[in-house]
């Protein structure tokens, strides 16, 4: 039953009620949500602060992931310390942001890039430079479709 | 679920499971899809290998580097140290890899004498 108009005659507004329903059309996030910057002199938008994909310890030697993922559909094994990944929603375009993280030791992501909308790469070195196989961590920023 | 792909070094993809790769990835860059079955394209194979060797002496040269400087300094005899850099600077032309015809033979070409402890053992 849509809620029109709240009488506050019997009740008691400091006391403490447990709802049972549904709330709708109020309070939800949409695209354009904002909301105060810890120093209150702006604002930020929510959706768009949010990592719109991930992919955890994918591993060069198995071509597996075997951490997690978020949006993400497809590891293709390019090459050596080389992959790319398929998102399942597309991004609005290739020119998000896409930190790359490696490991072991002595292993740094030379770089994470798009390729398109729908698909990103992850590339890690080793100390000399050279690709080098390991495990990849991605991430990816910005807006999607 | 995430599908997994393979590329070879002439861009062909194919779905990984329904592939046969190389026991390792040594030579990754060298990898050639032909039906369902990945192998080693021994040419590539050789390229990668070269660079391995480059990768391997670069801190060895600068440690004769070091030698001879000291050696110059104190005046004390240079030959070894010569020979040993030359050793070096000519390890990727070796003669072993360039003859290899297969990734096992080009394996065993490493020069252990001149580069240290094989990579591929």
């Amino acid at each position: 039953m849509a809620l029109s108009k709240l009488q506050a005659e019997s009740l008691n507004l400091a006391d403490t009620y447990t709802f049972t329903g549904t709330v709708t059309g109020a309070g939800e996030i949409t695209a354009s949500t904002t909301a105060p910057s810890e120093g209150g002199t702006s604002t930020t938008n929510v959706v768009q602060g949010l990592a719109k994909a991930w992919v955890g310890h994918a591993l060069d030697s198995s071509q597996s992931i075997v951490g997690d993922t978020f949006n993400v559909s497809g590891f293709t094994d390019v090459g050596t310390g080389f992959s790319t990944h398929s998102l399942t929603n597309n991004m609005n375009t290739g020119a998000s942001t896409y930190p790359v993280q490696c490991t072991p030791a002595q292993q740094y992501g030379y770089h994470g890039k798009g390729n398109s909308s729908s698909v990103f790469q992850l590339r890690c070195v080793g100390y000399t430079g050279n690709s080098a196989d390991g495990e990849k961590n991605g991430l990816v920023h910005g807006d999607l479709a | 679920m995430v599908d997994t792909y393979i590329v070879d070094k002439d861009g062909n993809q194919a779905n990984a499971a329904s592939v046969t790769v190389p026991s390792d990835r040594n030579f990754r860059g060298a990898w050639v899809l032909n039906g369902a079955v990945i192998s080693e394209d021994v040419d590539s194979a050789r390229e990668i290998f070269k660079d391995k060797v480059r990768e391997a002496r670069a801190p060895l040269l600068e440690a004769k580097d070091v030698e001879l400087m000291k050696a110059l300094e104190t005046g004390a005899d240079t030959t070894a140290i010569a020979a040993a850099k030359n050793a070096l600077r000519d390890a990727p032309a070796a003669a072993a890899i360039a003859s290899a015809s297969t990734i096992t033979e080009l394996k065993a070409a490493w020069d252990t004498a001149t580069l240290g402890d094989n990579p591929y053992a």
